[in-house]
């Protein structure tokens, strides 16, 4: 009895639910409430199916109006929100440069609001009510892609087209570079292609992970308190919280500073130093 | 939003509080100032880290292009295990070319 009943409390204050993958179970948001209440209604069932994209666009759109109030009334003395901004795009300017030089700096936009992006999404998975929309791997193939498609657009303006051809052959130089090119060539190819797949299973599996660990433990905090039928649980989510918070961070840099590097690998001088 | 305006009012203990703050929160995010490059040791760690991740892509992004092709061309064990051992090769070059760039700028410092 009192293992079915703790078995149903837990099911439903943690109100997990089954994201698509078996067994894993994250935290409810909003929407799964919504849907769990007004399950007909067409709407409802829309924003179920798009809720990683929702979050997304929430994130998204908390950034846009951070920056508006920011950058509104900017001042020599900056106030708090400036300063914080500020100091975010300058260290970012500092991390890029420092890998790429100088001319790194016409990428720091891109990387920078990568990272402030993905650092966004990464949060909301610990804010109740909200998803990380990283933990999806829809979302972390929609943003390597944006990072292959950059990283090959630079190339190709960088090093024009023949010169980006001459690179995804291994830039060869004498004759055993270019007997080997039949070689090199699907290699490289691969290799390109193997850098937006490492970046989004990465930063998909250790955010899912994070998630569903915080699910489990907050499922095991209201098993633990079930035995007197306390609506609540204890907090034993609370360590895992912080280890959370301290990924989250870890990845949104990985991911923006493997990004800053592949950039890098594919500017000219770049491509004759690993050749 | 009159805190902001109150806060940038132009009082120069304010100005220094802020100076003050600015120094702390750069110090705590790891002495980045403006002529400094960005600590080399937590670049290596980034790129250290997607290693056992390059492996496994590797596989995977041959595996699928030779499933695709298999299904276009009817070749079908050959084109998975050709691309999948492809797909292997190139994530060890990927590998290589992470550590050099790694070791690369631990060398200059």
């Amino acid at each position: 009895m009192i293992e079915e009943t703790a078995h149903s409390a837990a099911h439903k204050a943690a109100a997990s639910h089954e994201a698509a993958h078996e067994g894993l179970k994250e935290l409810a948001n909003w929407i799964t409430l919504v849907n769990e209440r007004w399950h007909d209604v067409p709407f409802v069932n829309v924003l179920h199916q798009w809720e990683n994209v929702v979050f997304s666009l929430t994130a998204a759109f908390f950034l846009i109006i951070l920056s508006f109030f920011a950058t509104r009334k900017k001042s020599l003395i900056p106030g708090p929100l400036q300063n914080v901004l500020e100091l975010a795009v300058e260290s970012f300017e500092n991390l890029v440069t420092g890998i790429m030089g100088p001319r790194g700096r016409a990428y720091v936009p891109f990387i920078a609001t990568l990272f402030i992006y993905i650092l966004t999404q990464n949060f909301m998975g610990l804010v109740p009510g909200l998803k990380a929309p990283t933990s999806s791997l829809n979302t972390t193939v929609g943003l390597a892609i944006c990072v292959f498609f950059y990283v090959q657009g630079i190339g190709i303006k960088q090093n024009g087209i023949f010169g980006y051809i001459h690179h995804l052959m291994g830039s060869p130089h004498d004759i055993v570079g270019w007997i080997m090119v039949p070689l090199n060539f699907p290699l490289h190819i691969l290799q390109e292609l193997i850098k937006p797949m490492s970046l989004s299973l990465r930063l998909f599996g250790n955010i899912l992970g994070e998630d569903s660990l915080i699910a489990a433990f907050v499922g095991l905090g209201i098993l633990s308190l079930s035995f007197i039928h306390s609506p609540i649980g204890l907090p034993l989510q609370f360590p895992f919280f912080l280890l959370s918070m301290l990924l989250g961070t870890i990845q949104a840099l990985v991911f923006s500073l493997l990004s800053t590097i592949y950039i890098s690998l594919m500017l000219p001088s770049s491509a004759h130093e690993t050749a | 939003m009159s805190f902001l305006k109150i806060r940038s009012g132009s009082s120069s203990n304010l100005n220094n509080n802020n100076n003050l703050r600015l120094t702390l929160a750069r110090s705590f995010l790891g002495n980045l100032k403006n002529d400094e490059k960005f600590d080399p040791r937590i670049r290596n760690v980034g790129i250290l880290i997607t290693i056992p991740m390059v492996f496994a892509a590797g596989p995977i992004v041959g595996f699928l292009i030779g499933y695709w092709l298999d299904q276009k061309f009817g070749s079908d064990p050959w084109g998975k295990t050709i691309l999948s051992l492809l797909g292997f090769v190139a994530s060890i070059r990927q590998v290589v070319e992470l550590i050099k760039d790694a070791t690369k700028d631990t060398n200059h410092d």
